[in-house]
């Protein structure tokens, strides 16, 4: 047999070079090697950069930081104080060096209010953010991409309009209430006018109770935007050349949807989800206020409008930005294991 | 966003073009709540400027006559005050959208017509700054200049930036590699040029339908910021801060809530009804209903016999416009016999193998007065075992029939496993020995590889392999070396020559090459616009003498053929053209 | 040598580590038409690309009509770009879908000012003489089918008369009676205007159809080249052979494995 190509020729001619042996199948192991050098160099650039931009969220104030920060009525004792504690009257880039060397030791100073390491306030937050954060997105995931098929194979072809009509309606409607407007609403009708749910976080009630209601209403928007994704992401891949193949084989519906199916759509579901649970991080920050959650979001903004305390701030961006980095991978990585294609991609 | 990224998809996946734009209710009934929005927006202050700020009201009143939404604590009426807020919220999205778009856009743009370098590292930054959540990069802002409307809309601004960046940079990059841009830059069209006359016009519709996504995005967000106490400052109001106003009262007076959480849904839900009406312009999907597949009460005109396969007077509707895409069509398959059918597209070739196979596409509707496999009655129920083991298929392009997420080995031998209840080790087995009947090299280390690690060539072979893995009595391929090389194609045909050979499994084949079809088929029918037009028995005496239709001759004129002289250097052949 | 449209040689084009040319030698007088035939990733369409321009060539010497490609001045090359046109292969992406049949064609006549009103008369003769009317200026792309498309992209590689025309694969996408009737309206135009052309094509019957020589790439090395009477009735190469045999019209094709 000769083989010149990766193709095995029955046609043989005078001058083939003949290699030895039959070309093997190529295997993944390189590309998961490759995939995985390029995205640790990534986040080692993304975590350099998360430095630099959290040591510039204060050299970029306008004007003269060290007023700023102090406030109008302070004394001038006062602002040379905030000076001092930020490192403001070193050169820049002592203030840098001084700063990297902190973070490097997870140390991004003493927050101005609390008088105990920064970090230590925003790490104290981080379970109650991740708690509701991780619970809404497996849960809007898991019934998006239920609901999602279930009525993408229902209305298939165009069957069923009446049932599209509907789901179109209303997971439109539900998915462009604002996710703080709903959480608000929910109060109302549970906290207020049925009263079997608490309306805010207290360590009076337990846990799990206290969660529900933020939970819930980070879940159900998203929820009804996956649905509206997979629904149309369905109907695509219905058409689609291979899934006519599978029907040629005749196989049974089971297999059809799940097996052929679900794997092709889980690719564009998860990159999606992707970016669903960052905008889902952003939105529990503020979702958070509703509950008076003792979560991140409440201590960014208390930083932010009220206290201008800014070691809290830079570890508070720090934090959030690195859960981004991580979903972003971990995300990346469960996308390579069901459709080892997507390895190739450049991404992050 | 993320419901409009995979809008903004969709769209950019369907070839741009200005075909006829379809209006849609969505579309229009999105488009008109705006307006009532624009109008509120511009009207409200002027009328009711004094009632939404004029004091010495009864505070806190819940829903009264006077004050349909109640009265903040203040004495305000709500309702005044959530139209009078239409305009600075609607105004301070707007302006955030504009913003991030038209310099989103001219980011995007330029990083696409940088040198390489640059160009690879904006897309990085772009990414980068993509995969951080909006709201942080708007805290981040706020953080740097404070609190107010003009940070706000600064703020979501720069978050929203890095999206259109992208979605201009990969558009742009798509465009850039289609035909008609390195045609005109070979031309010596100017890059500039190029990108204001092909490639800008032709981003059109996603970037409208990401515009739409934005606008509702950097409303959400900013009355979010607002909300939380990041936006608009006292005197200042918009729905964000009336409705975090209304939060501090809701035990005592939830009314108050209503207004701005309404406005704030209303507004956008016009937004995603325009962004979802605008990609449903953009990408209509055809009305269909499910495929029907019925008796003709007509008496058959052709007996059985001995025959593998009846077919008599098939005939395929158009469902929704009743066109006849296929009249009248019958033939016969006897065992072990290879039937070609050739015409051009749109001649119902495919849609005639598709009626034989049961796979009709939805949208249409087909008829027939006998159809037989091999003894089963194709029109009444058929058990899926049954077609399963007795028809074996084998489509044109072999990249996109085969499911790129799974590895060959399990998807193609799950018809044994799960039709014909083989056990998976039996499964594997069978098609291993097929592979090698196919001569696929490595056949063992093909089962464990996924679709896009094969040739195309090799993609076939393990089609064929899988189709005759259930041992057939009949093997529809429907044009399947139309996407292969030359070289390529004959050892395929061999491969399917082979097959029928060995195995005595009738063969139906498509083709729009009849040099193709000459060369593997017993008989051939033409076929030209759903009908018949010339039964050709005998291939071997195939000339332009032997045929009688003037489409046939045209055909047969038409395939190009290698004239080989025979002697040594003759004098210059050039086809008949 | 003024008599010699291509003469190149010795060209190599390595992407990275992968090569795709290795030494090819090409001459071509004016006037006459040249076949390249090959499979896909025989480095047919790379060679289009080198002639035009839009590649680099890593080693070899490359003149096309006197312009060396490989030691050449950025400047020299808008001029160059302008007497080499380049059919595209793929008619329904290679007509921008938001621009007239006129727009298209004013671009190829003027890159820069790109009006219709300054070239009406000449666009009109064009669409008559690829077998279209001169209404259909104002028409947009999706109007047409796919051999009128391809009848349009003939017009804007030969309406500013080009002193060397490449057709990659122009016809690979249409109905064979379609490929005909385009392959017919090049024979006709090739009549009447003498041009040079590169007819590259998987297809050697296509070939054969418009060429008065052949030349054969396989892996990225040209393994036969002459006048087409010759290699097609005495084949030298066995790779040659193959194709000749694989050809199902041809008396050699035998579907015996």
């Amino acid at each position: 047999m000769s083989t010149q190509t990766h193709e095995s020729s029955p046609v043989s001619g005078p001058g083939t070079p003949v290699l030895d042996g039959p070309p093997r199948a190529a295997s993944l192991g390189g590309a998961w090697r490759r995939f995985l050098l390029r995205r640790g160099v990534g986040l080692v650039i993304n975590l350099a950069l998360l430095v630099i931009v959290t040591f510039l969220i204060v050299q970029l104030i306008p004007g003269d930081p060290a007023t700023a920060i102090a406030g109008e009525s302070a004394t001038l004792a006062q602002v040379e104080l905030v000076r001092t504690q930020l490192g403001l009257d070193q050169p820049f880039f002592v203030q840098f060096g001084t700063y990297l060397l902190g973070v490097l030791q997870l140390d991004f100073g003493t927050s101005f209010r609390y008088r105990v390491p920064a970090l230590e306030v925003v790490m104290a937050a981080v379970p109650f953010t991740l708690a509701i954060t991780v619970a809404a997105v497996i849960l809007l995931l898991v019934l998006g991409l239920a609901l999602g098929m279930a009525v993408g194979v229902a209305t298939r072809g165009d069957r069923r309009r009446w049932l599209g009509g509907t789901f179109n309606v209303v997971t439109g409607v539900i998915s462009s209430v604002p996710v703080y407007v709903q959480a608000t609403a929910f109060v109302v009708i549970f906290a207020v006018l049925l009263r079997v749910l608490p309306p805010a976080y207290s360590p009076a009630y337990g846990f799990g109770i206290a969660a529900i209601l933020p939970i819930a209403s980070l879940t159900v928007g998203g929820m009804c935007s996956v649905a509206r994704i997979v629904r149309r992401e369905t109907a695509v891949i219905l058409e689609q050349d291979y899934m006519r193949t599978a029907r040629g084989w005749r196989l049974p519906a089971l297999s059809l949807y799940a097996r052929h199916m679900l794997p092709n759509l889980l690719t564009t579901a998860l990159t999606l989800s992707g970016i669903i649970l960052t905008a889902l991080l952003g939105s529990a920050l503020i979702t958070e206020a509703v509950f008076a959650w003792p979560g991140l979001g409440g201590v960014i903004v208390q930083a932010i409008a009220i206290d201008k305390d800014y070691p809290i701030i830079r570890a508070a961006v720090f934090v959030i930005g690195l859960i981004s980095l991580v979903i972003t991978l971990v995300i990346d990585v469960i996308l390579g294991l069901i459709d080892p294609r997507t390895l190739g991609e450049k991404r992050g | 966003m993320a419901d409009t990224v995979n809008a903004v998809r969709t769209a950019a996946a369907s070839p741009a073009g200005p075909r006829s734009f379809r209006w849609n209710a969505g579309l229009i009934l999105g488009l008109g709540m705006l307006a009532v929005v624009a109008l509120v927006a511009i009207f409200a202050p002027i009328v009711l400027g004094g009632q939404a700020s004029g004091l010495g009201g009864t505070p806190n009143l819940g829903s009264t006559p006077e004050h349909p939404l109640g009265t903040d604590t203040l004495g305000r009426d709500m309702l005044a005050r959530t139209l009078v807020a239409t305009r600075a919220t609607v105004l301070m999205a707007a302006i955030a959208t504009a913003l991030s778009s038209i310099t989103g856009i001219a980011i995007g743009i330029a990083i696409w017509l940088a040198p390489r370098r640059i160009r690879e590292l904006g897309l990085r930054a772009i990414e980068f700054a993509v995969s951080y959540p909006t709201m942080l990069v708007a805290i981040i802002v706020a953080a740097i200049l404070g609190q107010g409307v003009v940070q706000v809309v600064v703020a979501i601004a720069i978050a929203n930036v890095a999206g259109f960046a992208r979605l201009t940079a990969n558009l742009a990059a798509k465009i850039a590699t289609s035909e008609y841009v390195t045609t005109a830059r070979l031309m010596g069209v100017p890059a500039s040029r190029v990108a204001a006359r092909h490639v800008l016009p032709n981003m059109a519709e996603p970037t409208l339908i990401l515009i739409a996504g934005a606008f509702s995005g950097a409303l959400v967000e900013i009355s979010g910021l607002s909300f939380i106490g990041l936006g608009a400052q006292t005197p200042a109001f918009d729905w964000g801060t009336l409705l975090n106003d209304g939060l501090n009262k809701i035990v005592v007076n939830p009314i108050v809530i209503v207004g701005p959480a309404v406005a704030l849904t209303f507004t956008s839900l016009a937004a995603l009804l325009v962004g979802d009406g605008l990609a449903a312009a953009a990408n209509p999907r055809s009305n269909s209903t499910q495929a029907r597949l019925v008796r003709d009460k007509a008496a058959p005109t052709i007996e059985r016999g001995d025959a593998v396969l009846v077919a008599d007077g098939i005939t395929v509707a158009h469902g929704a416009s009743g066109a006849t895409l296929v009249s009248d069509v019958s033939f016969t398959i006897g065992r072990g016999e290879v039937l070609g059918i050739v015409g051009e597209s749109g001649s119902g070739k495919s849609l005639t193998a598709s009626v034989v196979a049961k796979l009709l596409g939805e949208g249409l509707s087909a008829s027939a007065r006998r159809l037989e496999l091999d003894g089963v009655d194709l029109l009444g129920p058929v058990p899926p075992r049954e077609l399963a083991s007795k028809i074996g298929l084998i489509y044109q392009d072999p990249g996109t029939s085969l499911n790129p997420a799974m590895v060959l080995g399990r998807q193609l031998s799950e018809v044994l496993t799960l039709r014909l209840r083989h056990s998976r080790r039996a499964s594997r087995e069978l098609l291993l020995s097929k592979f090698r009947q196919v001569m696929l090299s490595d056949p063992e280390g093909r089962l464990r590889q996924y679709p896009h690690q094969l040739s195309g060539g090799m993609k076939q072979r393990a089609m064929i392999a899988s189709a005759m893995s259930t041992d057939p009595v009949l093997l529809i391929a429907d044009e399947p070396t139309t996407a292969l090389d030359v070289t390529v194609q004959r050892e395929v045909l061999t491969v399917l020559g082979r097959m029928n050979e060995e195995s005595g499994t009738a063969v139906l084949f498509i083709s729009h090459d009849l040099g193709v079809v000459r060369a593997l088929c017993d008989r051939v029918l033409v076929m030209k616009d759903g009908k018949i037009v010339e039964r050709i028995d005998d291939m071997a005496g195939l000339s332009a003498e032997s045929v009688s239709h003037p489409y046939t001759k045209q055909l047969l004129a038409a395939t190009p053929v290698v004239t080989l002289p025979t002697a040594a250097p003759t004098a210059r052949t050039e086809g008949e053209s | 040598m003024t008599d010699l449209m291509l003469d190149v040689r010795g060209l190599d084009v390595t992407f990275g580590s992968t090569t795709v040319l290795h030494g090819v030698d090409v001459t071509l007088a004016k006037g006459r038409t040249v076949g390249v035939v090959g499979e896909s990733g025989s480095g047919k369409s790379t060679l289009a690309k080198v002639l035009v321009g839009s590649v680099r060539p890593s080693a070899g010497h490359v003149d096309v009509d006197g312009v060396d490609l490989v030691n050449h001045e950025h400047t020299s090359m808008r001029r160059y770009r302008r007497r080499v046109q380049m059919i595209p292969q793929d008619p329904y992406s290679s007509l921008s879908p938001r621009r007239t049949i006129g727009q298209t064609l004013a671009e190829a006549i003027n890159p820069i000012r790109s009006r219709v009103s300054d070239h009406r008369d000449l666009i009109a003769s064009w669409l008559e003489r690829v077998g279209l009317t001169p209404d259909m200026m104002h028409r947009y792309p999706h109007e047409f089918s796919g051999g009128q498309r391809q009848r349009i992209a003939i017009a804007r590689g030969l309406i500013i008369d080009p002193d060397f025309v490449i057709a990659d694969e122009i016809t690979s996408a249409l109905d064979v009676s379609v490929q005909a009737q385009i392959l017919e309206l090049l024979a006709e135009i090739k009549e009447s205007l003498g041009i040079t052309m590169m007819f590259i094509s998987h297809n050697l019957a296509v070939v054969q159809r418009v060429s008065d020589e052949v030349l054969v790439l396989y892996q990225g090395r040209v393994v036969e080249a002459g006048p087409v009477e010759e290699i097609y009735a005495n084949p030298q190469h066995w790779y040659t052979r193959r194709l000749l045999d694989a050809d199902p019209g041809s008396p050699g094709f035998s579907l015996a494995g």
